[in-house]
């Protein structure tokens, strides 16, 4: 560790006091003088043919421009192409054809509430949303159909004419035949369905795009994005306007969550509009809008099962999911359900599994990645057949978790599910969970207080993490983290990562990973990120990949940096290179006295006056960091409630969250990380929800309404909402990552919903109620509780 | 978002407030604009004008008339649940205003008149105003009227309130011996309204509370508009402070309500807000009465 603030030190995030005190400046809050408004006209019905007139609109004064789909069409400027998907698709699986590849504005058939169908551009923002009301447009309604059971029913309406029955991809996973044999065989099986639920990332800024056009054909974004290259990149494509001449920058934004990993139509079409225009526009979303058409999470139901041996051992899974896509397929949407599938078996060495998974197309926004991604679904339906399943068997939960673990020695471990593990240590942590909750205990005092007529609640939820993916190869994509280093003549350090902070620190954490390696106090290491003028490229910040995959790469570029400051220093002591060490900030040798300091090196290799021949001056390296596979974190949350039988209220008594994710840069980091993923996760199962109505319409799209029969608009946790939570950790370091750590960032979001559904379950279990599926309100655990007393 | 065009005016007494809202028919009251400004930045709502009244001391101020306590109409949230009179006299009201939801900001800003004018059956004070035997005062193109709360509110999102009338103030009866007064409230966790409230107010036969001379019980959020619990009251009445009472309350908590009446949609089902109602009840009723432990 380097003094107080290298790697594993609690070091306070650089970023703090502007996030905290209001001085973080958003997307919308860059000034560009003279930007004409966008907004855009928005579908008003989920379903439907349609024709859109922007005449009038277009003779308001202050309106400089409108655009439909066929304006654009008509247009010299390149017609945007279509979006195309990323990563690869389930093996296995028929690829989507073509024909579902979203169009950013389409010209005759809206698809889902809030789809673009027209645009408005004029002198400030006020007009232009007066103007968007000016627009006609005329629908001719057709039926939507708002679940994939809609769907996929005999007769359906039809979304898209390529898929007649709604279904874009169907593919399975797993051996279907062995697994069934070991259900048919199994002593005890469970099935559990889930429910349809989507849930709204809700990031603080809503999104926004300013398009700048300069008089040499620069075209320069400010955005809400995750991925500023990969922004560029996708648009460089759809907009048929060449990389080098496009720049991208991101501000604050106030998280991601996944929803903004890709760009969205809106993006495609601010930045045409300034290339139409040849001048600076701008966008912001509306929360309403943003909450209407940002990608949803979640958006899985099916049915998942549990076989389990007469001694406890699992012996199979099985799931048949279905994958509400919404109406066109994320970016992301594929690749999301393979990788379900690939987690399904959690941190259990189990020998069979099927995995059976249909997309199916519906009138209403896209769903896409959301923390947690689909490791939750997936984890938190495991999480319950096993505590139900070991119920059925007459045995504890916790010994069957035991009995099953992956064992350290299994490692690298390949499952049943076709995933390599990396690493892991799954019974030590467990029982790290367990001693720090006082299991023991609690059970006891879970039996005591029945007695009582008081109803305690304990649920465990173990759970793995896979992130930093990789690599390259087996993936089909760019999934590399570059990380420069320049050493300043000063010998200040300036990093540069191809990541994209929103919130995860990496202002503190990259540059407490210099420090360690260069040996140097933090505040003398600035991190550059979230800029294609600053940083060389990049793939962005999803997946929980840059600490593993940029840090990474700042670890390597920083001992490239340190081997080539040896060079320079042997050159200064007239000694071989091979004799100088760099320890506590000094270069010395072996073979003679004096040492050369690390600032004396960077001065004197930026002058390039006295160094060895046939090296380069300046001393400054880049990494792009392609990683041998992927790292596994892993760890359990458990959750103790108390349920009030009369009214259904649940109160957490305890909440006890173990993190392994190697070794940790910033254990403060890691703790806010995992609490901000609880607290995604208590959201999900307690409050949060998407509502679409009858006729596909939005419900939920605003934080608060007091319309008079909704259910209250979109709920979010709040602060008041949320238990103590006590986190402990183990450190497994990463084996393939330099500095050890491995991504992290969503065990929250993954772990809480099968903890928290698990512990209320679990304490109402007297009752016998039927399984729950979140939302789960008070009310719903009243019903639960009630209606299997009306026998 | 950005609301309509408007034209706004700021009255400057009680009758150029009155005038204004009769020579623009198509007029909204501003008072702490916490109701009226974001439905007006959605556009669910477009008035013509916006009536300023914020300026209008008159309507401020927490006083004792004779055998009663005035609440000026503009009397914050604040002001009320930080009123050493009220407190006294009826602390129901202090009560009740805490569990509003929003923190400082919103009660800074929103006022008692305000509340009661948009009468939303999930907003606080109109079990407290009903319970208490409140009286809503009113100034019109007509004169002055006063109204009691039964008739006032008359149901969600209506009142007897005219287009040319403002509230000016509420008035609070006040009693000879000591009183309590307790608001239990299930909060909607989106909006932060009352699902089910029930606000307790109680006259006790001496300072010792040991026995109830009268009790009157209102509960908002179970219907469009609020009601007593007609049977609640009834065990209360007359009886001693013990749990056993408490308890009779509990039981009888469902029976003198209309179920038909009661709300029934996605925030919460009429058959849990009636279930909901003797917990409660008993909540409430044990804030306004020593045996919850409090002095």
């Amino acid at each position: 560790m380097s003094g107080e603030t290298g790697i594993g030190s609690r070091v306070s995030r650089t970023e703090d006091e502007r996030v905290l005190l209001g001085d973080s400046k958003g997307t919308d809050d860059v000034a560009v003088p003279d930007a004409l408004h966008i907004e855009f006209v928005r579908s008003e019905t989920a379903h439907a043919r349609f024709t859109v007139d922007t005449t009038a609109a277009a003779a308001l004064d202050g309106v400089v421009d409108t655009f439909t789909a066929a304006d654009i069409e008509e247009s010299e400027t390149p017609t945007p192409g279509p979006f195309s998907l990323y990563g690869a698709p389930m093996e296995g699986v028929e690829y989507p054809d073509e024909a579902f590849l979203q169009q950013s504005i389409p010209g005759e058939k809206v698809r889902y509430h809030g789809e673009i169908i027209g645009i408005v551009v004029a002198e400030d923002r006020a007009t232009a949303r007066d103007a968007v009301e000016a627009v006609t447009v005329e629908y001719d309604e057709l039926e939507p159909v708002l679940t994939t059971g809609e769907a996929v029913a005999e007769d359906a309406p039809v979304l898209h004419e390529a898929a007649s029955d709604n279904v874009v991809f169907e593919g399975a996973s797993g051996d279907r035949e062995r697994t069934a044999a070991n259900f048919e065989t199994a002593a005890y099986t469970v099935e559990l369905e889930k429910g349809p639920q989507r849930v709204s990332p809700s990031p603080l800024e809503p999104r926004s795009a300013v398009a700048k056009y300069d008089s040499n054909g620069q075209l320069e974004f400010v955005a809400t994005t995750q991925i500023p290259h990969g922004y560029r990149r996708v648009l460089a494509r759809i907009l048929d306007y060449p990389e080098h001449r496009i720049d991208v920058s991101v501000p604050d934004m106030g998280g991601g969550f996944g929803s903004r990993q890709h760009p969205y139509p809106a993006d495609v079409l601010v930045g045409w509009c300034a290339l139409e225009l040849e001048a600076d526009v701008r966008w912001r979303a509306t929360r309403t809008d943003n909450q209407l058409v940002e990608n949803d999470g979640r958006g899985y139901e099916g049915t998942w099962e549990i076989a389990l041996g007469e001694q406890g051992d699992i012996l199979g899974l099985r799931a048949d999911i279905r994958y509400d896509l919404g109406a066109w397929i994320a970016r992301g949407a594929c690749g999301l359900a393979q990788s379900g599938n690939s987690v399904m078996t959690g941190q259990y060495d189990i020998p069979t599994v099927y995995s059976h998974v249909t997309g199916v197309v519906t009138n209403k926004a896209r769903v896409d990645a959301y923390r947690g991604v689909t490791e939750t679904p997936m984890l938190m339906m495991l999480e319950r057949l096993v505590d139900t399943v070991a119920k059925e068997a007459g045995m504890d939960p916790a010994a069957v978790r035991r009995r099953n673990f992956v064992e350290p020695d299994q490692f690298p471990y390949e499952s049943a599910s076709g995933a390599v593990y990396d690493s892991g240590d799954y019974e030590r942590n467990f029982d790290l969970g367990l001693e720090t909750v006082g299991y023991e205990q609690l059970r006891e005092r879970q039996t005591e207080l029945r007695a009582d007529g008081q109803y305690l609640g304990i649920g465990l939820s173990c759970w793995v993490e896979g992130a930093a993916l990789g690599p390259c190869g087996e993936l089909d994509i760019a999934t590399w983290g570059y990380g420069s280093v320049q050493v300043h003549p000063t010998g200040e350090v300036t990093v540069r990562s191809g990541g994209s902070n929103h919130g995860q620190g990496h202002e503190t954490s990259l540059a407490q990973i210099a420090a360690e390696e260069l040996r140097l106090p933090f505040d003398r290491v600035r991190v550059v990120e979230s800029s294609t003028k600053e940083v060389t490229d990049g793939v962005g910040t999803f997946a929980s990949r840059t600490a593993a995959l940029c840090g990474s790469a700042v670890v390597e570029s920083c001992r490239k940096v340190i081997e080539k400051a040896r060079t320079v220093a042997a050159h200064e002591l007239d000694v071989d290179a091979s004799t100088v060490e760099f320890r506590d900030g000094q270069f010395r040798s072996t073979a003679a006295d004096g040492a050369v300091g690390f600032e004396e090196v960077a001065s004197l290799a930026h002058e390039g006056a006295e160094i060895p021949a046939g090296i380069e001056p300046g001393l400054e390296k880049q990494t792009y960091f392609d990683p041998e596979t992927r790292t596994w974190s892993f760890g359990v949350h458990i959750a103790v409630v108390e349920i009030d039988p009369e009214t259904g209220e649940i109160e957490f008594q305890e909440y006890v969250a173990t993190e392994d994710c190697g070794v940790q840069i910033n254990p403060a980091i890691v703790r806010g990380q995992v609490v901000g993923g609880i607290a995604q996760g208590i959201g999900q199962t307690l409050y949060e929800n998407v509502e679409y109505a009858d006729n596909g319409r939005l419900l939920s799209g605003s934080f608060r309404t007091e319309r008079l029969g909704s259910s209250g608009g979109y709920t979010l946790p709040k602060a008041e909402h949320m238990p103590e939570i006590t986190i402990e950790s183990t450190e497994t370091p990463s084996p393939h990552t330099p500095h050890g750590a491995k991504g992290m960032g969503e065990s929250g979001a993954i772990a809480a919903p099968g903890a928290v559904v698990n512990a209320i379950e679990d304490a109402v279990e007297v009752f016998d109620t039927e399984p729950m599926t979140p939302p789960i309100r008070p009310e719903t655990i009243w019903r639960a509780i009630n209606e299997t007393d009306e026998e | 978002m950005y609301a309509e065009s408007f034209e706004y005016h700021r009255a400057e007494t009680v009758d150029h407030a009155i005038e204004l809202l009769e020579s623009n028919r198509d007029a909204k009251v501003l008072a702490g604009g916490h109701g009226l400004i974001p439905l007006m930045k959605k556009r669910e709502l477009t008035p013509d004008t916006v009536v300023d009244i914020g300026g209008l001391d008159a309507l401020r101020g927490i006083e004792r008339t004779d055998g009663a306590v005035r609440i000026g109409a503009l009397s914050t949230h604040t002001a009320v649940g930080g009123s050493p009179l009220l407190r006294e006299a009826a602390p129901v009201y202090p009560r009740t205003v805490s569990c509003i939801t929003g923190g400082k900001q919103v009660h800074n800003f929103a006022t008692i008149g305000g509340n009661i004018a948009r009468a939303h059956p999930g907003y606080d004070y109109e079990g407290t105003v009903l319970a208490t035997g409140s009286q809503i005062h009113l100034e019109g193109p007509g004169g002055g009227q006063t109204v009691a709360a039964s008739e006032f509110f008359r149901g969600a999102l209506r009142t007897s309130l005219e287009e040319t009338q403002l509230i000016t103030s509420v008035v609070v009866p006040t009693c000879e011996g000591h009183r309590d007064g307790g608001y239990a409230k299930r909060k909607e966790p989106g909006s932060g309204n009352a699902i089910v409230g029930v606000a307790t107010d109680i006259e006790f036969e001496s300072e010792q509370a040991a026995h109830i001379e009268r009790a009157r019980v209102g509960v908002n959020g179970l219907q469009e508009s609020a009601v007593r619990l007609t049977g609640v009251e009834d065990v209360l009445t007359g009886s001693a402070v013990t749990e056993r009472t408490v308890q009779a309350a509990t039981a009888t908590a469902g029976e003198s309500v209309q179920a038909s009446a009661v709300l029934d949609n996605k925030k919460a089902s009429a058959a849990y807000r009636r279930n909901l109602l003797g917990p409660q009840v008993r909540k409430s009723v044990l804030q306004a009465t020593p045996l919850d432990g409090e002095a």
